[in-house]
This record gives structure tokens, C-alpha cells and sequence, in this order.
């Protein structure tokens, strides 16, 4: 080899390796950035499935609860009613204020067994619609004259997936029993409204509230993640608005057009 | 998939080959007074090697962070940018030599920064991976 009168080759040499490296890393750095892009994206099709597979689980078990109550434990508090009424006929009248109690009680819960049934049934929902079952809803729970329950649907309801139709079904029932249990409320409204394109729910009580913020940092709210799990499943949002003392309000809303099939 | 066991076998068989490599570079090849370039160069190599397979692995083990606050990422690319270096001076060692009977003064400027890299990397890398255990 020719002996090198100047460092012009070196550096020439020396500066396309450091490029070469340089390009390497460069393009390192954006292959690692489109395979965390897919693993993202699968990740978020993996927990989808699962949740889906959950909740798929939980309403194959809510039908199954519904057979049973309705077949079984209905049946059987029919054949006691039944029983009572016989046995009600031997007894001299003067004793039978008794029995007659008793068989009012057990007309009173053949009627919310009956009740229940239908509310954890989700064959039922395909069969009367949303706006039915929650209207059936509402009627239980103002029978048992706990709270007092107001439904209101100021459109027509637009055509949904059936599946859309159980979310939204599932969600609501969740967001009332969380009011029962929870708030101490008196009165509860659901209001059911379409603007536009969009179709939205708003449930708001006059109960205790909470502190939306620290109920979801302190990870007591995992009720809360799962509705807006949920409400993402099918591309709807959910709003919360609620504070210590001043009642609650959900707002759900579902774009129309942008119907995820869940 | 994590790097299977054929390539970890791979990986210690290299190793092993490298050790027994080396002795023998030491007793047959280039003894004990001889500046041992063809065990460098199979060490070199071998480095550069496992950067690529780091490279390679965090590809096909992502995690949700940016590359530049994974140890791995630090840690291979010093040990590139390094051997870079080394091979540049390596390619050019004889030229030099034939020129002026040693490395020219740059090329100990050039060596030294390329070991103030590789060990400002090495401690990013073990920075980073502190931060991780804890």
C-alpha cells in the first residue's frame, strides 16, 4: 500500500463508518418504534378479547342465574303458594290471617323472582329492546319504593346492534346499582336523548357524590374502569361529574355511526 | 421469542471456542512478547456479534419504552461505536505504520474518545438499569 501524504482518507473513512453506525442506530430506533406501535396495538386487541370473553362468561352466567330463578325457585315458591292455599282451606278462618300473610308474601316474591329473571336475561333484551328492559328496570325498582326512579326517552331510539344494545343494557344496570348501593339517593333520573349523531344516556340521583378523582386514584374504582371499558368497547364515552354532597351524573355517549361491534 | 436455546448454546460455544482460540494464539501463534491482533480481532468480533443480537432481541422483545432508556440499547451501542473505532484503526494500523513508523498524534486522540464513549455509555447503561430495579 501507497504510504498516506494526509489524513483526507482516514477522515473520509473514518466519517462514512460513524454515518454507517449512525444510520444503523437511526434505523435501529425506528424498527423498535413500529414494533412497539404493533405490541401496543396487540396488547390492545388482547385485552379487548379478554374483556369481551368476560363479558361474553358473565351474561351466559346472568341467563343461566335467570333459568334457574325462573324454573327452579319460582317453581318451587309456586308450589308453596299452591300448598298454602290448600292448607289455607282446613284452617277455621279466625286463624287464617296467617297464612294469608304469608301467601301474599310469596306472591310478592314469585313477582320479583319473576322480575329478576327478566332483568338478568339478556335473551329477553334482543326480544323487547332497550328502552323495554330499562323501563322494566326502573318499575322493579320503584315498586320496592326505596328510591324513586324517573325515565324519560325524548327521541325515537335508533337502530343498534344487538350487541350495542346489551353494552348499553349492562352499563346502565351497573350505573343504578352503583346509585342504590352507594349514594343514599332518593330519587334517581335516566334521561334518553339523541343530538345529532349521537345518542346519549344521562343518569343523575341526588345522593352523597364523590370525589371522581381520588375515587379512581386510590384504585377503589375499579367499577369505574370497567364502565369505561365497557363504554370504549362499543366507542362510546362516558362522563362522570360528581362531587361530596352534590349528587351524580353519568353521561353516556355513543356516536351512531361509529358503532364498534362489541 | 426470546433468543432460543440453540442461539444461547451458540453464544457459549463462541465463547468457549474464543478462550481456546485465544490460548492457543498465546502458545503457538503469537507468543507472549507479541501484541495478540488475531485474538483481538476474534474478541472484537465476537462483541460486535452480541451487540447485533441485542439489537436484535430488543426488537423481538418490544416494551412499552423508547430505546434510549433501555441499559441493552446503551450498552450495545458503546460496545459499536467503539469497535467501530477500533476497526477503523485496525484497517488503517499498517498504512500508518509505513507512513511514519507509528500511529499519527490524532489517532490517540481518536482511540482515547472512543474509550471515554464507550465507558460514558456503560455507565448510562448501568444508570438506567439501577433505575429499573428500583
Amino acid at each position: 500500500m501507497e504510504p498516506i501524504d494526509d489524513i483526507i482518507i482516514p477522515l473520509i473513512a473514518g466519517t462514512v463508518l460513524l454515518c454507517m453506525l449512525l444510520g444503523f442506530i437511526l434505523y435501529f430506533i425506528f424498527l423498535h418504534y413500529r414494533t412497539r406501535q404493533k405490541f401496543d396495538w396487540e396488547c390492545q386487541q388482547f385485552k379487548h378479547a379478554v374483556l369481551q370473553t368476560e363479558i361474553e362468561i358473565r351474561e351466559q352466567t346472568l341467563t343461566h342465574m335467570s333459568r334457574e330463578l325462573h324454573d327452579n325457585l319460582g317453581h318451587i315458591a309456586s308450589l308453596i303458594k299452591i300448598n298454602m292455599n290448600l292448607v289455607s282451606r282446613d284452617i277455621p278462618e279466625t286463624d287464617r290471617s296467617k297464612i294469608d300473610e304469608s301467601i301474599d308474601l310469596l306472591k310478592h316474591l314469585i313477582g320479583d323472582i319473576k322480575s329478576l329473571s327478566v332483568s338478568l336475561n339478556s335473551d329477553r333484551l334482543e326480544n323487547i329492546g332497550l328502552v323495554e328492559a330499562m323501563t322494566g328496570d326502573v318499575t322493579r325498582i320503584n315498586k320496592t319504593g326505596y328510591v324513586k326512579m324517573h325515565m324519560e326517552v325524548k327521541c325515537e331510539m335508533p337502530v343498534m346492534t344487538k350487541e350495542t344494545e346489551m353494552f348499553l343494557y349492562r352499563i346502565s344496570q351497573e350505573i343504578i346499582n352503583n346509585s342504590l348501593k352507594h349514594s343514599g339517593a332518593k330519587a334517581c333520573r335516566i334521561t334518553i336523548d339523541c343530538q345529532e349523531s349521537n345518542l346519549s344516556l344521562m343518569f343523575s340521583d341526588n345522593g352523597t357524590g364523590f370525589d371522581v378523582n381520588e375515587t379512581t386514584k386510590n384504585a377503589k374504582g375499579s367499577g369505574l374502569s370497567n364502565l369505561n371499558k365497557r363504554c370504549k368497547m362499543i366507542g362510546a364515552e362516558l362522563n362522570m361529574l360528581s362531587s361530596k354532597n352534590s349528587g351524580t351524573s353519568v353521561l353516556i355517549t355513543l356516536p351512531l355511526q361509529k358503532q364498534v361491534a362489541a | 421469542m426470546p433468543p432460543g436455546k440453540w442461539l444461547i448454546r451458540g453464544v457459549i460455544v463462541l465463547a468457549v471456542v474464543g478462550i481456546v482460540f485465544s490460548l492457543a494464539n498465546t502458545f503457538f501463534l503469537q507468543t507472549f512478547f507479541v501484541f495478540p491482533s488475531y485474538t483481538l480481532f476474534f474478541l472484537s468480533l465476537f462483541t460486535v456479534f452480541l451487540a447485533m443480537l441485542s439489537f436484535y432481541y430488543m426488537l423481538e422483545q418490544p416494551v412499552d419504552k423508547s430505546p434510549t432508556k433501555m441499559p441493552l440499547f446503551w450498552f450495545s451501542f458503546g460496545n459499536l461505536f467503539f469497535y467501530c473505532i477500533t476497526f477503523f484503526m485496525f484497517g488503517f494500523f499498517t498504512a500508518f505504520v509505513k507512513r511514519s513508523g507509528g500511529l499519527p498524534e490524532w489517532a490517540f486522540i481518536l482511540i482515547f474518545s472512543a474509550n471515554v464513549g464507550l465507558y460514558a455509555c456503560y455507565l448510562i447503561s448501568l444508570i438506567l438499569n439501577k433505575r429499573e430495579n428500583h
